[in-house]
């Protein structure tokens, strides 16, 4: 406490206080730096506003009158997924292995949530509105997509599954 | 039975039952709540004992969580903390409530509220969990019975201000005391932060369950509703840092480090607590990822009071330490008072609190969320925060309170140090095996016993969490065995004999702090205009836009 | 409790030493798992 009382008369803080404000706001800084590289620079983005849609008419109106896989070529497929209590529809999509995949994921009915296991695919599904996140199927395999967020008393037996084989083929 | 008082003002038997009042209807709530973390614990690895309690209505692994959400995390939480800034207001200020009627009513309405809420929660109309997103469907009873609640707390905070007021007047030109100044400032973000949930519930939620209305905007309702949900969290933790900034330093033997930086952590958590709520609507569809983007740096920017925290109180902590002979580089945190339950408790939960604040920033941080988002990582992580930071401090407020109000002394030290240990180890197993679970995948708020997607891998997590949950019920049933020991016990202080009021000087002469940390006006002008800044635009779009076209669904 | 005039000694002495030294550990520890959670979100790939 060598400091006289005018001395803090502007933040009022001690020295030490003050320096360990500073390494504060370094270490904060550093880390917003980290992530917006990572977001904006190299793509590991979170969902934004896509679009609207009538909950209580989307699935009769295409695309969603027909969820399900298509293959844009080059690699490229998008899928809609429907969710309602309790399941997805499609509950199975079968790719490619280096199938870049565009999840668009709506709801019918209450909230529910879409997580692809072992990728960063992880939205909130909300009724009227779109989720959409893409992601690269590097390996071969079984990912599963799993509810998580509650939307009722089946809400546990929600899931469904993306089967990535090894060689190109079928859809 | 004399009290030695720190300030000469002897709070009457009236206020004592008043705030005793509110702690017995908190521990009621938090006795009837941990009932059912148990048996979550112990459904998700495989031992489901929801049939056992069919018969008495409560079989529905969802309705039971609904009831631990809402007793613990919200009723535990609001009436402790009511109560708690109730004598810190009384014996701070050195002077009875200006309107004690106005208090009394805003705690009556509170429990109406209370009763009305819980109600059709027992009968399974309200199995919303405490989140209560729409378009799920609960009784208009519940969200009326959750609005009387908040009001009732508005209502107390109003008896708070106007005691100020007198105080000030009486008072001019003497900066207000520390633990009176946080305990405002805890009160008026609470009264911005709910606006969210009122418009939430008034305008969407209680229509559309009366009928009224045809549907709700869902994603309007998730936006009304986290302008609440994280500034919630803050007024739960506040009151500990009340304790932890204004109280513990002197239960250790020490001063407040700083006064000043104390003030400026709280103010700040006026300014940064509300403009952040967007962190939970990271992987929202409909919010755009530019307003994203600011709320994650705003949500940056609330971490750092919290990180003063840590350094102005471990630094009193070390203060009171060494003034008890401490020495060594670390060898001084043994001198601390650890036989002392008020004083351990609150030294475990900010030790849990620091994972808890590692994991919080994880979670802030903008596209690192989509690792954990929805997983149990996060009720990993909310048990580290208000399930300890705030839980077991208040444990720890619990132990020198009840006496404080009661004139009883309290049943024991030992057992008391025994819930906290018993919390502290439990909470460390559980939490840790929650956070792994959630880096693996597995969501939160499902009953993953009857999953059919459970990999292998996880089950000796889920065991190691069930094990915690065990652990930590042991604790949370010991708790209520003292606090109610200690309240019903026959014998009381003797002559002379009695409990402390602690209230922590600080190192510095408050007198030395600067008048702009003891003003209110500037500080809340700046919350307005930085929360309609961060919230404005996004506000307007999202009702300008707004479909009401999702009809309640029941769960 | 002590005097005032032991007590103005002993604060003028004070040097928060140990607070530093666990503020330091802290840090070190939040940087730490902090990473190895960002770590996890680069493994598991892009995202757009």
């Amino acid at each position: 406490m060598n400091d006289s009382p005018a001395a803090r008369k502007g933040l009022g803080a001690d020295p030490y206080e003050r320096r360990w404000m500073i390494v504060s706001l370094v270490l904060l800084i550093a880390f917003m730096v980290t992530v917006t590289i990572a977001g904006f620079a190299l793509g590991f983005q979170v969902p934004g506003d896509e679009s609207r849609v009538d909950p209580r008419t989307v699935a009769d109106s295409p695309p969603w009158s027909e969820p399900g896989l298509r293959d844009l070529g080059n690699g490229e497929y998008v899928a809609y997924v429907l969710s309602r209590q309790y399941l997805y529809d499609p509950n199975t999509i079968t790719v490619p292995v280096g199938a870049t995949v565009t999840f668009y994921v709506t709801s019918t009915d209450v909230q529910h949530g879409f997580k692809l296991q072992d990728t960063n695919v992880n939205m909130q599904v909300v009724p009227g509105e779109v989720s959409k996140l893409t992601v690269e199927f590097d390996e071969p395999g079984e990912y599963k997509y799993i509810c998580n967020e509650f939307c009722g008393i089946g809400h546990a037996a929600m899931f469904g599954r993306v089967i990535v084989e090894a060689e190109a083929g079928g859809s | 039975m004399v009290l030695r008082e720190r300030t000469d003002y002897e709070v009457t038997r009236e206020d004592r039952r008043f705030v005793g009042a509110h702690l017995f209807v908190a521990i009621v709530a938090l006795s009837v709540g941990s009932l059912f973390g148990p048996l979550q614990a112990f459904e998700w690895s495989g031992l489901d004992l929801y049939g056992l309690l069919e018969p008495i209505g409560l079989g529905d692994y969802y309705k039971g969580l609904t009831i631990h959400g809402v007793l613990n995390a919200l009723v535990w939480t609001t009436f402790f903390i009511t109560g708690f800034l109730t004598i810190v207001i009384i014996k701070g200020l050195g002077r009875p409530l200006r309107y004690p009627k106005l208090n009394r009513i805003g705690f009556w309405t509170m429990v109406i509220g209370l009763v009305m809420a819980a109600i059709p929660i027992l009968m399974g109309a309200a199995t919303v969990l405490y989140t209560f997103y729409p378009p799920l469907e609960a009784s208009w009873a519940f969200y009326l019975g959750l609005t009387l609640v908040v009001v009732g707390s508005w209502i107390e905070g109003y008896g708070f201000y106007f005691t100020m007021a007198e105080w000030r007047k009486d008072n001019p030109g003497t900066r207000s005391p520390f633990i009176v100044l946080a305990a405002l400032i805890t009160m008026v973000m609470w009264q911005i932060a709910t606006l969210g949930v009122a418009v939430e519930i008034l305008t969407m939620l209680l229509p559309a369950a009366l009928g009224i209305t045809a549907g709700t905007d869902p994603e309007l309702g998730r936006t009304f509703f986290w302008f609440t949900g994280h500034p919630l969290v803050y007024f739960w933790l506040l009151p500990a840092y009340v304790s932890w900034y204004g109280m513990l330093p002197a239960q250790a033997g020490g001063k407040l480090f700083s006064d000043s930086l104390a003030r400026l952590a709280f103010w700040l958590f006026l300014l940064l607590s509300i403009p952040v709520g967007f962190h939970h609507q990271f992987v929202d569809p409909g919010i755009p990822i530019g307003w994203k983007y600011v709320h994650a740096a705003l949500t940056y920017g609330v971490a750092f009071p919290s990180l003063l925290t840590l350094f102005t109180v471990v630094a009193s902590l070390e203060y009171a330490a060494r003034k008890r002979g401490g020495k060594g580089l670390l060898g001084w945190i043994r001198a601390l008072p650890w036989g002392n339950p008020v004083v351990s408790a609150q030294l475990l939960a900010g030790i849990l609190f620091m994972f808890g604040g590692i994991g919080g920033i994880t979670n802030a941080s903008y596209n690192v969320n989509l690792v954990v988002h929805n997983t149990a990582w996060i009720p990993g992580h909310f048990h580290l925060t208000v399930a300890s930071a705030v839980t077991l401090s208040f444990f720890g407020v619990s132990y020198w309170l009840i006496p404080y109000v009661t004139g009883k002394p309290l049943w024991t030290t030992r057992w008391a140090s025994f819930v906290n240990w018993t919390w502290f180890i439990g909470m460390l197993i559980f939490s840790n095996a929650m956070h792994v679970l959630g880096l693996l995948g597995a969501p939160r708020r499902t009953p993953l016993g009857e999953a059919p997607y459970v990999p292998e891998e996880w089950s000796g997590h889920l065991f190691r969490m069930s094990v915690g949950g065990a652990i930590l019920f042991v604790g949370v049933v010991a708790f209520v065995v003292v606090a109610a020991r200690t309240a019903f016990q026959k014998s009381r202080f003797a002559e002379g004999e009695g409990v402390e009021f602690p209230i922590a000087e600080s190192i510095h002469d408050p007198q030395d702090t600067p008048e702009w940390l003891d003003r209110f006006k500037p500080w809340i002008i700046g919350t307005i205009v930085l929360v309609a800044l961060a919230y404005g635009p996004q506000l307007i779009e999202q009702i300008g836009n707004a479909a009401y076209n999702s009809p309640l669904i029941s769960p | 409790m002590s005097d005032r005039s032991t007590d103005a000694a002993f604060e003028e002495d004070f040097k928060p030493r140990g607070t530093i030294a666990i503020v330091a550990m802290f840090v070190a520890m939040l940087i730490l798992l902090w990473l190895s959670i960002y770590l996890i979100l680069i493994v598991r790939g892009v995202t757009v």
